[in-house]
């Protein structure tokens, strides 16, 4: 028999066979890529998340520093006061999310608005980065100041949030 | 005399060339990669023990967890929460956030 044919089948099979190592490898390979990918999206949502919590605080704690002691007059604060702590939040905390210009929607009555895009990003490799995962973000709260005894007596502060009611600040100062 | 077939070169290399073909691909198939899965789902719950944990005012230990990871852990990964108190005590000083860490390992 022709030594040849039987050289040519195995030489083929050979042939097949690393074939079909290399489409096993790269389709796990691509698997793991993907499900790696969406871990991090899930893991970017729940920072930005955090991120829209800690600014909503933030606010808060803003608007009650803008209390003039011992007038206890409230001053709304303006949109680059506004910035200037949410900047301090965001570098002290989840550096890769960031924030668009604020804008006050309403500050009349010590009912105070504000609106601003807040977007966060992560690098999955050091050169591929995911699409921002950018939301606009709105928050309003209300700012109660009033002193127990005129002219003498000490500050109450209490900021409001309009949109779950909850009283997120309540200090008294001399 | 002529060679038979087994004795000629190039089955040899044919056949080892399906031998070692063969061992790696029962070796792909055959290596562990739970190890990985696993670490991929502790990955992701504690990521979602985090934020659940955060939003419920729950410590790690109240979610079966703690704030790092084991030294006997093999791997592990913490889910890293920052919180904001607004009630600082000095009027006019911006608070400053706090992190909080639930970690798991395996």
């Amino acid at each position: 028999m022709n030594k040849g044919i039987f050289s040519g089948l195995i030489a083929a099979t050979a042939i097949i066979l690393i074939g079909a190592i290399i489409l096993t490898t790269s389709a796990n390979v691509k698997n793991n890529g993907s499900e790696n990918f969406s871990e991090k999206i899930l893991e970017t949502k729940r920072e930005w998340n955090n991120a829209r919590y800690l600014l909503d605080k933030t606010l808060s704690d803003k608007l009650a520093d803008s209390v003039a002691l011992p007038a206890c007059t409230f001053t709304a604060p303006n949109q680059e006061q506004i910035e200037s702590y949410f900047s301090n939040t965001i570098d002290n905390s989840i550096k890769n999310c960031d924030f668009e210009p604020v804008q006050i929607t309403s500050s009349a009555q010590n009912n105070f608005a504000i609106s601003f895009n807040l977007g966060c990003s992560k690098k999955i490799s050091n050169d591929f980065e995911i699409k921002k995962f950018e939301k606009t973000v709105a928050f309003a709260k209300k700012a109660d100041v009033q002193k127990d005894v005129p002219a003498i007596g000490k500050c109450t502060i209490t900021i409001t949030d309009l949109q779950s009611n909850i009283v997120e600040v309540q200090k008294t100062l001399p | 005399m002529e060679k038979a077939f087994f004795f000629s070169i190039d089955a040899a290399i044919g056949i080892a060339a399906v031998f070692i073909a063969m061992s790696s691909m029962t070796f792909l198939y055959l290596q562990d990669s739970s190890g990985p899965k696993i670490f991929q789902s502790t990955d992701q719950n504690m990521s979602d023990s985090a934020i659940i944990g955060f939003y419920l005012d729950k410590s790690p230990a109240d979610m079966g967890l703690s704030n790092a990871i084991a030294s006997s852990a093999k791997q592990g990964f913490c889910g890293r929460i920052f919180n904001y108190n607004p009630n600082n005590a000095i009027a006019g000083m911006q608070s400053a956030p706090a992190d909080k860490n639930y970690c798991g390992g395996i």
